[in-house]
C-alpha cells in the first residue's frame, strides 16, 4: 500500500487537529498519485465490506438481504468517448462550487440547460440580483445563496427573485422548485398565485402549471399562507394540491392541519442477530440503554422516533434469543412506549422457513426441548408456542408471524391454531390479495375471511389503510405498505420512506398496479385508493 | 419489473454507482456513520431527481457530482459547529480522481469478490466478524480467544493478501 493508502487509515481513525488536515489536503490536491492511493484505500474498505457482508448474508439466509443497497452489479464496460463526456461534465459541476464563493445569489445552469435572465441566455453559473426573471426553458439550474440554501429549478420554469435580504422571497409564475432552506432569521417565502409558503429550515418540493399547484413537503413543516384564509402548518410527509383557478385547496389544507396526529402507522424495527452473537447488552448502569451489535440505534432512539412519529411500534426479534433477553427487552419497551400505541412483537423471521436462520433455530430449540421437530410445520408450531408464551408474559404485547404465502396446507394449520399474520394487516383493512402479490388460488379465501371477521387488529389495519387514504396513497404490497423499516441498514430509513410514499414513483407504481388489477376484473379497489393523474 | 418502472430503472442505475459513491465519500469522511448517512442521502436525491438524469451520461458521474455536493454541504455544517475537515480543494482533487479510476476501480472489485473466494476458515471468519457483524477488536480477540493485537496483525495480513491477489489477477488478465 502506497503512502496515501497508509496516510487514509491513519486519518480514518481520527483526532487529526486543523494543521494536519490541512497538510494532507494539500498534499491531497499537489500529488495525484497519493490521492489516488487515499482513494483507492477508501473504496478497498468499502469493497471489502459489501462484498464480505454479501457473501455472508447468502450463505446465512439463502438469498440476499431485502434491506441492504443492491451491490454486485456489473456496470457494462464504456466507450472512451462516453467517459470523456463524463468526465466533462463532473468538471463542470466541479468548478460550479468554485465559482460560488461570493455572497450573493449565484445561478449554475446544469449542462446543457437553456437559461435566461431578464432576456439574457446564460451559459455558466453567473450571480442574479433580487429583481432577476429566471427563465428555464430547458434543463435545469440551481440557485445558491450564501447561507446554504437551494433551490432548484425545472424546465418548464419561470421565477423572479424579489428579495434576499431582510428573508428571501421568490414568486415561483410555473414550474417546479425543489428548495432546500437553511435556518433563516426571517422566513423564507415562495409566493405562487394559489398562496404562499413561509420556510424556516426545511425541504419541500412545489409545482405551478397550467392544473395548478402542488407542494409536498419533504422535511420539516412549512407554514401555508392562503388569502382570506387562516394560515395552515404542512407537516413533512404531506401533499397539498390546489386547482389552478382556486386557492389552496381548502378541504386538504385543512384536513392536513388536522390529520397528522399519527402520519405515520407503524415503526418496524428487525435485529437479526446468531445465537453466538451477543444480543443486547445494558451499557453501563441505565438499563435503558440497550447495545445492539450492528446498529447504532439503541433502543432508545427507536423509542423516541416511535414516540415523535405516533407510530404503534412493531419490533422483530430473533428466534436465538432466549426468554430472559426477550423479557428484558420487552419489559423495558412496555413500560416506555406511550400508553395509546400497540407493541406488536414478531419473535423470527419467518420461522417456518427451515431455509432460514429463524426456521433453523426453531427446529434446534424444539429438538432440545425433547419435541418431536422435522419439517416447516414442526418450526412454525415452535415458534408459535413461543410467540404465545411471550404474549403471555408481556401483556402489552401483541404477537404477529410470518404467514407462509405458498404452503397451502400450512396455511390452513396455521390460521386453524389461531395464528395472526402480519401480512393479513392489508387483508384486513379490506385490500385484495392480489396487491399484495399473493396468487389467488393459493390462498382459502373462505377461511381467511371468517378469521378476518373476529380479527383483533382490524382496527388498526382499518386506521392505516385510512390514513392512506387521506393521504392519497395506497397499500401496494408488503415492501411498499405503511410501515417503516429500521433495520440496521440506515438511521435515515423513515426519512427515505416517507420521501418514497410522498413520491412520484410510489403513486406512479401504485396507479399502474391498481389499473391492471382492475382492468383484469380480479376484484374491487377498496376506497379511494385509485391515484389522481 | 419493467424497465420503465422508475424504482426498479433507479436501483439498476443505482447498483452501477453505489461502489464509486461509497469509495468516494468514505475518502472524504471519517466518520463511518456520517458517511453511510451521506451515501444514502446521494442516492435519495438522486432517486427524487431521476427525471433530470440525461441518460446518455453516465450515471455514475451525476452520481459522483451529487455525491461530492453532499460531503460539501456536511462539511459545512460542521465546521459551523467547530470541527475541521479536509479541505474543499481536497474534496474537488478526489472527486476528480474517483471519476478518472472509476473503471479501474471497478475492476479491482471484481478481482477482490475473486480473491474473496478463496478465504476460508479463520480468516473469512475474521473479515465476516469485523465487516459483517460490526464487531470490534476487542470483542473479536474475546470470541476467538485471541490476544488484541494478534486480532489486529491478522486483519491487517488478510488486508494484505488480498490487495496482493487483486493485483496478481489484475497482472494475469481475465
Amino acid at each position: 500500500m502506497s503512502d496515501g493508502g497508509a496516510e487514509w487509515e491513519r486519518w480514518r481513525a481520527g483526532g487529526w487537529d486543523a494543521e494536519a488536515l490541512a497538510a494532507v489536503s494539500r498534499r491531497l490536491v499537489d500529488d495525484p498519485a497519493f490521492a489516488l492511493a487515499w482513494l483507492r484505500a477508501a473504496r478497498f474498505d468499502a469493497d471489502l465490506e459489501a462484498l464480505v457482508r454479501a457473501r455472508a448474508e447468502r450463505r446465512e439466509q439463502g438469498h440476499p438481504s431485502v434491506t441492504r443497497p443492491l451491490i454486485g452489479r456489473r456496470r457494462a464496460s464504456r466507450g472512451r468517448g462516453r467517459w470523456i463526456v463524463a468526465a466533462a461534465a463532473l468538471l463542470a459541476l466541479l468548478a460550479a462550487p468554485l465559482l460560488l464563493r461570493g455572497g450573493g445569489p449565484r445561478l449554475t445552469p446544469a449542462a446543457g440547460a437553456d437559461i435566461v435572465v431578464d432576456g439574457v441566455v446564460i451559459a455558466a453559473a453567473r450571480a442574479v440580483a433580487p429583481g432577476a426573471r429566471i427563465e428555464v426553458r430547458r434543463g435545469s439550474a440551481a440557485l445558491d445563496l450564501a447561507d446554504g440554501t437551494r433551490l432548484d429549478l425545472a424546465a418548464p420554469g419561470d421565477l423572479r427573485l424579489d428579495r434576499v435580504d431582510g428573508g428571501l422571497a421568490v414568486t415561483l409564475v410555473a414550474g417546479r422548485v425543489a428548495a432546500q432552506v437553511a435556518p433563516q432569521p426571517v422566513p423564507a417565502e415562495v409566493r405562487t398565485a394559489a398562496g404562499d409558503v413561509r420556510v424556516v429550515d426545511t425541504a419541500f418540493t412545489i409545482d405551478v402549471d397550467a392544473e395548478g399547484t402542488r407542494l409536498a413537503v419533504v422535511a420539516g413543516a412549512i407554514e401555508l399562507a392562503r388569502p382570506g384564509r387562516s394560515s395552515a402548518r404542512v407537516a413533512a410527509g404531506a401533499r397539498v394540491s390546489a386547482p389552478a383557478t382556486d386557492a389552496w385547496f381548502g378541504g386538504d389544507a385543512d384536513r392536513l392541519e388536522a390529520a397528522p396526529d399519527r402520519p405515520l402507522p407503524l415503526l418496524r424495527w428487525t435485529h437479526h442477530a446468531r445465537p453466538q452473537e451477543p444480543v443486547v447488552a445494558p451499557i453501563g448502569d441505565d438499563p435503558g440503554a440497550w447495545a445492539l451489535p450492528r446498529s447504532r440505534r439503541d433502543m432508545a432512539t427507536v423509542l423516541a422516533w416511535a414516540e415523535t412519529s405516533g407510530a404503534d411500534l412493531w419490533l422483530v426479534l430473533p428466534l436465538a434469543w432466549d426468554d430472559a433477553t426477550l423479557d428484558r427487552l420487552l419489559a423495558h419497551v412496555a413500560a416506555r412506549l406511550p400508553s395509546d400505541r400497540q407493541l406488536l412483537v414478531q419473535l423470527g423471521r419467518e420461522p417456518w422457513n427451515i431455509r432460514f436462520n429463524d426456521g433453523r433455530d426453531a427446529l434446534a430449540q424444539a429438538a432440545a426441548a425433547g419435541a418431536p421437530a422435522q419439517g416447516m410445520l414442526d418450526a412454525a408450531r415452535w415458534a408459535l408456542g413461543r410467540a404465545r408464551a411471550l404474549a403471555a408474559r408481556h401483556p402489552r404485547v401483541e404477537p404477529v408471524f410470518d404467514l407462509p404465502w405458498a404452503n397451502r396446507e400450512l396455511q390452513d394449520q396455521l390460521l386453524a391454531d389461531g395464528l395472526t399474520g402480519i401480512r393479513h394487516l392489508c387483508m384486513r383493512a379490506g385490500l385484495p390479495l392480489d396487491l399484495m402479490g399473493v396468487p389467488r388460488d393459493s390462498v382459502d379465501e373462505a377461511l381467511l375471511a371468517e378469521r378476518l371477521a373476529r380479527d383483533r387488529f382490524a382496527p388498526a389495519a382499518r386506521r392505516m389503510a385510512g390514513i392512506a387514504r387521506d393521504r392519497g396513497l395506497g397499500l401496494l404490497g408488503y415492501d411498499a405498505y405503511p410501515h417503516v423499516w429500521m433495520d440496521d441498514s440506515s438511521r435515515r430509513d423513515r426519512e427515505r420512506f416517507q420521501a418514497f410514499l410522498a413520491g412520484p414513483a410510489y403513486r406512479a407504481a401504485l396507479a399502474d398496479h391498481l389499473g391492471r388489477w382492475r382492468d383484469e376484473g380480479r376484484g374491487r379497489v377498496v376506497g379511494d385508493l385509485a391515484v389522481r393523474p | 419489473m419493467p424497465d420503465d418502472d422508475p424504482q426498479w430503472r433507479f436501483h439498476r442505475l443505482w447498483a452501477t454507482a453505489e461502489p464509486a459513491v461509497v469509495g468516494l465519500v468514505r475518502s472524504l469522511v471519517a466518520d463511518r456513520h456520517l458517511a453511510d448517512d451521506l451515501v444514502q442521502d446521494t442516492a435519495l436525491a438522486l432517486f427524487r431527481s431521476l427525471d433530470q438524469y440525461d441518460p446518455t451520461r453516465p450515471f455514475v458521474a451525476w452520481a459522483l457530482g451529487v455525491a461530492k455536493n453532499k460531503v460539501r454541504d456536511a462539511w459545512r455544517a460542521a465546521r459551523r459547529s467547530g470541527a475541521v475537515t479536509l479541505d474543499e480543494a481536497a474534496l474537488e482533487a478526489l472527486a476528480a480522481a474517483g471519476l478518472e479510476a472509476a473503471d479501474a476501480f471497478d475492476e479491482e472489485r471484481r478481482a477482490l469478490e475473486a480473491c474473496l473466494r478463496k478465504v476460508e476458515g479463520r480468516e473469512r471468519e475474521l473479515l465476516e466478524r469485523h465487516y459483517h457483524r460490526g464487531e470490534d477488536q476487542a470483542s473479536i480477540a474475546s470470541a476467538l480467544a485471541l490476544r488484541l493485537d494478534h486480532v489486529r496483525v491478522l486483519l491487517s495480513r488478510v488486508r494484505q493478501a488480498l490487495r496482493a491477489c487483486i493485483a496478481r489477477r489484475l497482472q494475469e488478465g481475465p
